[in-house]
């Protein structure tokens, strides 16, 4: 069926390489935004489009993170929960967005608009919190700009689904103090997020010190081994 | 290569230079334990259960000489880190340490790292005793984890990789072994390995799973117990076994297995090492198909037809019976009237006496192994006349030979093949192979090409005419006939006019011919598709083996791909109606089994011995014949459509319940021992043949003398307790009254070894040499590392007979046959493929059962587009003899011009349309409704 509808598009990816095993992951990503994700069938498409064993192909999906084997939203929204975007908000950006979708991690919103997954390092922490949506970079999401966002991306559903899921079209983006969301274009120059500035924040309170954990004494959990 | 010498925990030594860190120190005599290499396949350093200490002489940077120092010998410097052993290879001057405080450290990490998700089941772990994980634990391992037991990852098992083979992920240990195998030995890519880090697991995504007819070694290289054997799983504990030595019958390559053994009862079937056979490998039919041994419908007590009903009688009531009634026949019209039909599967031993007894008894030629349908093909003379030169071993064959395939698909006539010529390949060796349809090996070849359908003798005719032009009749070192008659032949057709004829480009047939010229060593192998298209293309093959003097030495020569495990033995013993024991042409030929079923009809034949065929199951001239009979005796494992049409059965013992010899494709007779006591009171053949003899000898039935001489032209056969008589021509008569008293099989072989050319000095004492059948299982502590998959074959590996050619006393002939011109008064040539999993009755009970593919004709688009054929429809064939009505299926693999069927299918049969081993059909859909 993809070679029906894309012939042309496949023939320029495959084209690009000496092996035709070199263009699995383009045609993979071909395969994902057509179908919307890729089910068993539409990898053994691929690997017969390519002539590799089926096996082989399932690996690479298997392998990446980026290859949705099951449905998913519209939108698949990727939230950095690493150590900079946690420091910024982005557990607190996770809640609202669970609140607002009524939705948990991993799970898809009622009217299919969107996905929810946690991620690590984007490599844009300076810019935190920050997320993907579609693998559209979204900068400086704090959690009271959830509302907005979501907005902003509902209104774009059907340029979305042109794009495809996987993001090879991907841009960048950036949530004003307003909560407009503002293309950043490609050859803009560099600009960090504008912090507003505060006065120093009171001294937090000094933790309780950590157990001692001393590993094979933990008298418990010896009585759970069978050893 | 040149030897490099090395210094392991200072002891210092020569290994050649190329070897890997482990198998260097273990030439050494030392151990450095491995998970994810295995000596058969690329090393990958997954499993880091192999690091080691490694240093080399320092260099000084001007002179490019070892530096030394004050003590007079080369400053080492030792790499900063930890080398995996099983990707270094050595180099000159290396010091290795493998016992430091440091690999040590190291080595129990490692083991401590796989011990953190494995479940520790070993009690009920089919590996258990003899698995690696164990063996390395307890020799290497830390003794002790600082993980909690709680943390253990669970998952959800077991996970069917396919029909035969089960994962189990907790014990996984993800050393790729099995990924590996199936990758580069095997070339069936169908395993890999899905998600990543903690998630990883071996999947198999192939339609059907785990599609390979090798799945089951992967069980075998397992280093831990993560995959398992349906056929095996939870069935016994390892040291309750007991390994008994057997060959298998169920294709001519002829794998040395270990039937391994719970008292009586078969429990798993495991390879057994024979570098010269089967390695360390066999494939799944070998390994799951045995099940037929213990299946609950054997036979197990002698039936006689009482008041039209088989009713149980003993022994002697029936061996006398047989008697009587042959006796009977043979005063009142002859013993020609009498016909016996032997199964490729019996051992020599059987089919010696069958035909001894025949001719000796009945003096009757009346003999074949084969059913006696329209598709039986030639007798198969040039692939033991040209066979493979004594001391051939693929083995140790690789560059400058090449192997041409033609008209075969090993895959399914022999699937070891595969393996075996994929590992040459690796070596070095060239493989063309050349077919009318792809098959698989089609992957591995380093030249593939397809000739036109039914074309295969012009496109050999081509390579000869080419191999001709280029060298004449220089190489050609035989004792030879017919160099004119041949040079004429061949000047009738150039290579330009065969490639047009076969539609392979005349420089692709040059370029083979110039291939197998240069090659130092050449084998061509043929199957059923060769084997169908006449006696005329194993002519010719051995005459073009002849031309490019690939025949009478060792690695070079022929290798027909027969069915059955033993079709070369029953040849070799005269189990045919033309000629006696070493293919001593007859000048009076009898009637083979294509030829019985009329003269039964018509009352020229009156009785008939069936042992181990089922004729009647697949032919209904067969069975109309058996019905008309006047006495039918049959011997079998089962109660065969034949047998039920028999007026006495006689139960006959398996493979397993016997001992007896076996002769491969390769000419290698390979001995198989006993295993399990006799499954009822069946019998071994061959002491049911005795039996018969000796119950006719009460009868005082005098012994006929054969009146047929052996004709000069083919080897003599040599006088009993003489040897061979070099050069001896004249004809001579066998005619020793025998007393038939062998107590044992190896008094029968002792016997063939006296009378059957080719088989001289083929004892019992001999065949249980080992030689150097292999190195696995030789190596230090070779079975802490690779326990459970293959032990040192102390049994036997068997004699490779020399090929009736390299005594030089038989004259080769090298008059062709002219090419046939194809008749088409119908549009499709119906082919049968033989398929390992097939009706074959020793897959009974077996897992492979399901596996058998139900009938149906196979279309090119081509042909299906042009008939308006879609798969699943229903389509009628007819042809010169009849009509027949398939179910249709289009593949991409059948060219066009052909209708292709499974061959040899459970409760179908072809014969009602087939003219010959190829029948001309035309085919229409069936419109219903």
């Amino acid at each position: 069926m993809l070679l029906e509808t894309h012939r042309e598009a496949i023939e320029t990816i495959v084209g690009r390489y000496a092996s035709p095993r070199s263009a699995v992951l383009p045609l993979l990503y071909l395969a994902q935004d057509v179908y919307g994700h890729l089910s068993n069938a539409a990898i053994r498409e691929v690997a017969d489009i390519l002539a590799l064993p089926e096996t082989a192909v399932f690996e690479v999906v298997g392998f990446y993170t980026l290859f949705y084997s099951r449905p998913v939203g519209t939108w698949m929204l990727q939230v950095c929960d690493d150590v900079p975007c946690c420091y910024l908000g982005a557990e607190e950006l996770i809640t609202a967005l669970k609140d607002s979708l009524q939705i948990k991690e991993e799970e898809t919103s009622a009217d299919g608009m969107f996905t929810l997954q946690r991620v690590k390092c984007l490599a844009a922490c300076d810019r935190a919190p920050v997320l993907q949506a579609n693998l559209d970079y979204v900068y400086d999401v704090t959690p009271d700009k959830v509302e907005a966002l979501l907005k902003d991306l509902q209104s774009r559903a059907a340029d979305a689904r042109r794009r495809g899921v996987s993001g090879r079209f991907a841009e960048d983006f950036a949530v004003t103090e307003q909560g407009a969301v503002e293309l950043v274009a490609r050859d803009a120059p560099y600009q960090s997020r504008q912090f507003e500035v505060q006065g120093p924040p009171p001294p937090p309170e000094p933790l309780p010190p950590p157990e001692v954990e001393s590993g094979q004494d933990r008298a418990e959990t010896r009585r759970g081994s069978p050893l | 290569m040149a030897d490099v010498t090395i210094t392991v925990n200072g002891v210092t030594f020569r290994v050649p230079a190329g070897t890997n860190v482990v198998d260097a120190a273990r030439i050494g005599g030392i151990s450095i334990p491995v998970f994810c290499y295995h000596p058969r396949m690329k090393p990958v350093g997954m499993c880091r259960m192999c690091l080691v200490q490694v240093g080399t002489p320092r260099l000084d940077p001007a002179t490019r000489q070892p530096m030394l120092g004050e003590d007079g010998r080369p400053v080492i410097a030792m790499m900063p880190k930890l080398q995996t052993g099983c990707t270094t290879p050595v180099s000159e001057g290396m010091v290795i340490n493998t016992e430091s405080d440091e690999v040590q450290f190291a080595q129990k990490g490692v083991l401590e790292f796989l011990l953190t998700s494995h479940p520790l089941d070993c009690p009920v772990c089919d590996k258990g005793g003899e698995c690696p994980l164990q063996n390395l634990t307890m020799a290497w391992g830390p003794g002790n984890s600082r993980f909690d037991y709680n943390d253990k990852v669970h998952f959800e098992k077991p996970v069917h990789l396919g029909d035969l083979i089960l994962l189990d992920r907790e014990r996984c240990i993800l050393c790729a072994r099995c990924v590996r195998f199936q990758d580069e030995l095997a070339d069936d890519p169908v395993l890999g390995f899905d998600n990543r880090g903690r998630n990883w697991m071996i999947i198999s995504k192939s339609d059907p799973p785990f599609d390979s007819k090798f799945s089951g070694n992967t069980t075998d290289i397992c280093p831990v117990g993560a995959l398992t054997s349906a056929d095996f799983r939870f069935k016994a504990r390892v040291w309750e076994l007991s390994s008994k030595p057997v060959v298998c019958t169920l294709c001519p390559v002829g794998c040395n297995l270990s039937l391994d053994m719970r008292y009586d009862q078969l429990m798993r079937v495991m390879p057994r090492e024979n570098g010269a056979v089967n390695d360390i490998w066999i494939c799944d039919k070998g390994r799951f198909g045995h099940r037929f041994i213990e299946h609950e419908s054997r036979l197990t007590t002698p039936l006689i037809r009482k008041g039209g009903h088989l009713v149980e009688a003993s022994w002697d009531e029936a061996l006398a019976l047989v008697a009587e009634k042959l006796a009977a026949v043979q005063s009142s019209r002859g013993g020609s009237a009498i016909a016996g039909l032997a199964s490729p599967r019996l051992s020599n031993e059987d089919l010696y006496l069958f035909q001894k007894l025949f001719r000796e008894y009945f003096g009757s030629h009346n003999l074949d192994h084969m059913p006696g349908s329209a598709a039986d093909v030639d007798y198969d003379e040039h692939g033991a006349l040209m066979g493979v030169g004594k001391g051939t071993n693929l083995m140790e064959m690789g560059a400058e030979s090449l192997v041409l395939v033609i008209g075969a698909d090993p895959e399914e006539e022999a699937p070891l093949y595969v393996l075996r010529l994929r590992a040459m390949l690796e070596r070095g060796a060239k493989l063309v192979v050349a077919n009318m349809r792809p098959t698989k090996l089609d992957r591995s070849a380093t030249t593939r090409l397809y000739y036109q359908p039914g074309s295969e003798l012009a496109f050999v005719r081509g390579l000869l005419r080419a191999v001709f032009d280029r060298v004449g009749h220089e190489r050609l070192h035989l004792k030879h006939s017919g160099l004119e008659q041949l040079r004429k032949t061949l000047s009738d057709l150039s290579v330009e006019q065969a490639a047009e004829l076969c539609g392979v480009p005349a420089e692709t047939i040059r370029a083979v011919a110039q291939a197998l010229l240069e090659a130092k060593q050449g084998l061509i192998m043929y199957g059923a598709e060769a084997r169908s298209a006449g006696a005329g293309m194993s002519e010719s093959l051995g005459v073009l083996a002849a031309l490019t003097g690939k025949v009478g030495k060792p690695g070079s020569g022929l290798i027909a791909l027969l069915p059955g495990g033993n079709s070369r033995g029953a040849l070799d013993m005269g189990v045919r109606p033309d000629a006696r024991p070493g293919y001593a042409v007859l000048s009076q030929r009898g009637l083979g089994a294509r030829e019985v079923w009329p003269a039964l009809r018509e009352g020229r034949v009156k009785a008939v011995w069936i042992a181990g065929l089922d004729p009647a199951a697949q032919l209904p001239a067969a069975r109309a014949a058996l019905e008309a009979a006047d006495f039918v005796v049959v011997q079998e494992l089962f109660l065969t459509a034949t047998a039920k049409l028999a007026d006495v059965v006689l139960p006959a013992a398996s493979v397993a319940e016997r001992e007896g010899t076996y002769t491969n494709a390769e000419r290698r007779v390979q001995r198989s021992r006993q295993a399990r006591q006799a499954h009822g009171e069946a019998r071994p053949d061959w002491q049911i043949i005795q039996g018969v003899a000796q119950h006719l000898s009460e009868l005082s039935v005098p012994v006929a003398v054969p009146t047929q001489r052996v004709e000069e032209s083919s080897q003599p056969v040599g006088g009993k307790g003489k040897s061979k008589g070099p050069g001896k021509t004249t004809a001579v008569t066998v005619a020793e009254p025998s007393t038939w008293d062998y107590l044992t099989p190896s008094e029968i072989a002792a016997e063939i070894a006296e009378r059957v050319p080719g088989y001289a000095g083929i004892t019992y004492s001999a065949l249980a040499a080992t030689g150097q059948g292999g190195d696995w299982g030789r190596q230090t502590n070779e079975a802490i590392f690779y326990d459970g998959t293959n032990y040192e074959n102390s049994e036997g590996i068997g004699i490779q007979l020399p090929n009736l050619i390299e005594g030089q006393k038989t004259a080769v002939s090298l008059g062709l046959r002219p090419l046939s011109k194809p008749a088409h008064e119908r549009s499709l040539l119906l082919v049968s493929q033989s398929l390992a999993y097939d009706g074959d009755l020793l897959l009974r009970g077996s897992l492979l059962e399901r596996q058998i593919p139900q009938p149906y004709v196979a279309l090119s688009q081509t042909d299906a587009d042009k008939l308006n054929i879609k798969p699943g429809d229903t389509v009628r064939l007819d042809s010169a003899a009849g009509e027949l009505t398939l179910s249709a299926r289009v593949v991409d693999d059948v060219p066009a011009g052909v209708a292709l069927i499974p061959a040899n299918l459970p409760n179908f049969s072809a014969a009602a349309v087939q003219t010959g081993p190829r029948t001309r059909v035309n085919l229409v859909k069936v419109v219903t409704g």
